[in-house]
């Protein structure tokens, strides 16, 4: 019972935090505002075909279509990492000590840490379902479920991520920088942004694009996460549709796991 | 109250998050129907005659044509139709030539399949459509018959079908109209004919035949118009059209004067 209630005095506190937090809700706001309204109006018209029968873009949507799911991504990538920010701020005013020395276990800490970053981080992504009609995405509830259910595997998996790179890093400066590191990179290779055409064969695809980007593709965990979302958004798979909840389950275990064990050392 | 307040405090950002992403939603991400406006006019490019979707019969166009003039209606814009003869005389659309400049629209047989959408965009289904054969008489099978194919434009699985035929022992005529299809049936030199499922309807009626759809393995489709990838703001646009012309039964009136079952009604014809 104890540590229920601490479990969920912890995720209440990083919840309220974050809503509080001017900054992260302007990020939360921009974001989606830039990289659809932005980027995806402005290269729309590159995307669309002008003679009928000719493929300019692989993929049966449009760009703003295509890259939606992603932009939902990318702001869960953002949130959930950034928000391992408050452990760095805990450390240094003595909060997390106070914690510490409480009954409640490391694990439990953690998770409600890890809970409340991963929740801020599906409300960002919501914002971004805002633009849905805006982006000519139906949405219907059993969709939004499904996507919901999606985003909710990944932030935790990435809320983990952020809490393993805040355990290594001991700035706010030094976190940002190194943060911003992982998640661009992160973003760029995950086939957010082009698509690897599914009609293509694995040795075709190598033709069209150069082997280390097709490779880096490949190896990125987020390209499945995103595969997913597409797949429950605008059903459009580039990947096996089971694929993308395995690799966001594992990676919820694998980077949980790493994550306790890093911050049982603290 | 003062909790009351507090609270108030903390959630105006999110409201104001979200306030600020659902006014972003207005802004109209292209300019495709402000082109339409601006023209006073909305073209569509046809085939030369796919009836009962285009017909060239001034009197009784055919269902697109008249489902486009009602939604250049509320639109308040012109009709302007763009009959292309190439369409139907190569399977290639590519060949066609139909292009951005040309038309914003096209209509006379679209069918919204994965295929379609690689292409263009889609506006909403207004009828289903799918493989059928017409004969003089009831067929109980088509296993070892020979009959006359007429695929014309729609973008009906041929592949599908071809595979189909195959496995039915059938023997295939291709022939590239409708009179040419009548008159092998009527002449005896074909036992049917296999066409898109509307056309087989109005052929059937026309000649007093027997029609039915092609079994459930050879995949329905719904009918649309195509629309240019990216013609958002058109396609908002026409979609509340139809949601117009469906409200106050013109399009179910349309429908009906040419024989078509609207959607959800299990097609026009019966299934073999």
């Amino acid at each position: 019972m104890v540590q229920l209630g601490g479990l969920y005095g912890l995720w209440l506190r990083e919840v309220k935090r974050s809503i509080r937090d001017r900054g992260q809700l302007i990020g939360g706001v921009s974001r989606p505002i830039l990289w659809v309204l932005i980027l995806g109006i402005g290269l729309n018209p590159y995307f669309r075909s002008e003679v009928y029968g000719e493929v300019t873009f692989v993929v049966p949507f449009t760009y703003l279509q295509f890259i939606f799911p992603a932009v939902i991504a990318l702001n869960i990538l953002f949130t959930s990492v950034q928000s391992a920010v408050s452990l760095i701020w805990d450390r240094e005013f003595g909060f997390l000590r106070e914690v510490l020395v409480s009954p409640l276990w490391r694990g439990t800490i953690l998770l409600g840490k890890v809970l409340g970053g991963a929740t801020v981080a599906v409300l960002h992504g919501c914002l971004v379902l805002l633009l849905a009609k805006f982006c000519d995405v139906s949405l219907t509830v059993p969709k939004v479920l499904e996507t919901l259910g999606l985003m909710a595997l990944l932030a935790f998996a990435l809320t983990s991520l952020g809490v393993v790179i805040a355990n290594h890093i001991r700035s706010f400066q030094g976190f940002g920088i190194f943060s911003n590191a992982v998640i661009l990179p992160l973003y760029f290779t995950s086939s957010s942004i082009f698509p690897l055409d599914p009609a293509l064969s694995r040795e075709q695809t190598r033709v069209v694009y150069p082997e280390w980007l097709v490779s880096l593709v490949e190896w990125n965990p987020l390209t499945y996460a995103v595969d997913a979302l597409r797949g429950a958004l605008i059903g459009y798979n580039q990947f096996s549709p089971g694929l993308g909840v395995l690799v966001m389950g594992i990676a919820c275990v694998v980077l949980f796991a790493i994550a306790l064990y890093e911050f049982r050392r603290v | 109250m003062e909790r009351l307040r507090k609270w108030a405090g903390n959630l105006s950002g999110p409201v104001l998050a979200v306030v600020l992403i659902l006014l972003v939603t207005f802004l109209p991400p292209d300019t495709s129907l402000s082109v339409v406006e601006a023209n006073h006019a909305i073209r569509a490019c046809v085939p030369t005659t796919y009836p009962p979707l285009v017909t060239g019969d001034p009197d009784r166009p055919g269902i697109d044509v008249e489902i486009l003039r009602a939604v250049a209606d509320y639109i308040g814009v012109e009709l302007l139709l763009s009959p292309n003869d190439a369409i139907g005389r190569d399977f290639n659309p590519r060949h066609w030539a139909i292009n951005r400049g040309k038309c914003q629209v096209l209509a006379g047989g679209v069918v919204d399949s994965t295929l379609t959408r690689s292409f263009l965009d889609t506006g909403p289904p207004y009828a289903e459509t799918g493989w059928a054969i017409v004969a003089p008489a009831p067929l109980e099978d088509i296993d070892g018959l020979t009959v006359g194919v007429l695929t014309l434009i729609s973008g009906l699985d041929r592949i599908g079908l071809a595979s189909y035929l195959r496995r039915q022992d059938v023997t295939v005529r291709v022939v590239r109209n409708s009179q040419e299809l009548v008159d092998g049936i009527a002449g005896g030199e074909l036992d049917g004919g296999i066409t898109e499922a509307l056309l087989a309807g109005g052929l059937a009626a026309d000649n007093d035949w027997w029609v039915a759809s092609l079994p459930d393995e050879l995949a329905r489709y719904n009918l649309v118009f195509g629309l240019w990838k990216g013609d958002l703001t058109l396609k908002r646009k026409i979609v509340q059209a139809f949601r117009q012309l469906e409200s106050d039964g013109t399009l179910a009136a349309i429908l009906e004067h040419y024989g078509v079952a609207p959607m959800g009604q299990g097609g026009s014809v019966p299934a073999l």
